[in-house]
């Protein structure tokens, strides 16, 4: 695995990446309109379409981070453009990992308290993984 | 009931959460320093040997003056004054190019090349 390039483990990472970013993206979107929808089976649907993009959001980020500390020759820090990739990548992956765990775990419908806090953290863990993309992006292509 | 279960599950997610860290942290510290008798690892020293940077200067002239311009401030090529990316990183985009924007120089420039090459671009403020 050590002698296979860098060159591709980089470019697995920049494909494997946009998974769990799309995925995640669109869970949130999913269960915040269901969130906001009054109680019925369409307000289920997109629930239950959310909790299914989270859990692919959860598995496909796997890839990116084993690809990506592949990439970067296993380190799990590094300087520069590389740190500040890894400040904003790290969390994001544990926040993704919790929350797919959170819905795994409840399996009868979480009350609407806990869906508005899972929501902010949601919102929260979307943060951290835009700022992970962007990082990633001026890492590759910065000028 | 519904409380009881969001409490076990906001644990079990805070423990999946560090287990993953940990676990990925534990197979990033094999593959480095386990196996560091089979492969050395290089060092990303910030400090900057004048000879080397000279002539890493001077292969820059030879070979990426043309599209980053003399002063490397950028023409066709980007300006390299604003490069913040790490060592392994240039050395890696010097050799493998960047697919549609720049060409390749594994080929071209050796092991040592590419270390001079990077080490002169060092020395770039911005």
């Amino acid at each position: 695995m050590i002698g296979i390039s860098s060159i591709f483990w980089t470019q697995a990472h920049g494909a494997a990446t946009h998974f769990p970013i799309a995925f995640l993206f669109g869970a949130a979107l999913f269960d915040a309109i269901g969130f906001f929808l009054p109680d019925s089976s369409k307000r289920r649907s997109f629930q239950i379409t959310g909790h299914w993009l989270l859990i692919l959001s959860g598995l496909s980020s796997f890839g990116a981070v084993f690809s990506g500390l592949a990439a970067s020759r296993w380190s799990v820090s590094g300087t520069g453009a590389l740190l500040q990739h890894h400040l904003f990548a790290w969390p994001a992956f544990a926040l993704i990992v919790g929350l797919t765990s959170w819905r795994i775990v409840v399996v009868s419908s979480p009350s609407r308290r806990a869906f508005a806090v899972y929501l902010s953290v949601l919102a929260f863990t979307c943060a951290f993984v835009a700022g992970a993309a962007w990082s990633g992006g001026e890492l590759l292509m910065g000028h | 009931m519904n409380t009881l279960n969001e409490g076990r599950a906001c644990a079990v997610a805070f423990l999946t959460s560090c287990v993953s860290l940990l676990t990925i942290a534990g197979v990033a510290f094999v593959f480095t320093n386990g196996l560091s008798g089979k492969q050395s690892r290089v060092p990303e020293s910030r400090e900057v040997d004048v000879e080397v940077a000279g002539r890493g200067r001077q292969i820059f002239v030879k070979h990426c003056a043309e599209c980053h311009g003399y002063e490397a401030r950028g023409d066709e090529g980007s300006d390299l004054h604003k490069l913040r990316a790490g060592d392994a990183l240039i050395r890696q985009v010097i050799t493998g190019g960047i697919k549609g924007a720049m060409p390749a120089y594994g080929k071209v420039l050796n092991d040592s090349d590419v270390r001079a090459l990077t080490s002169y671009l060092r020395t770039l403020g911005d």
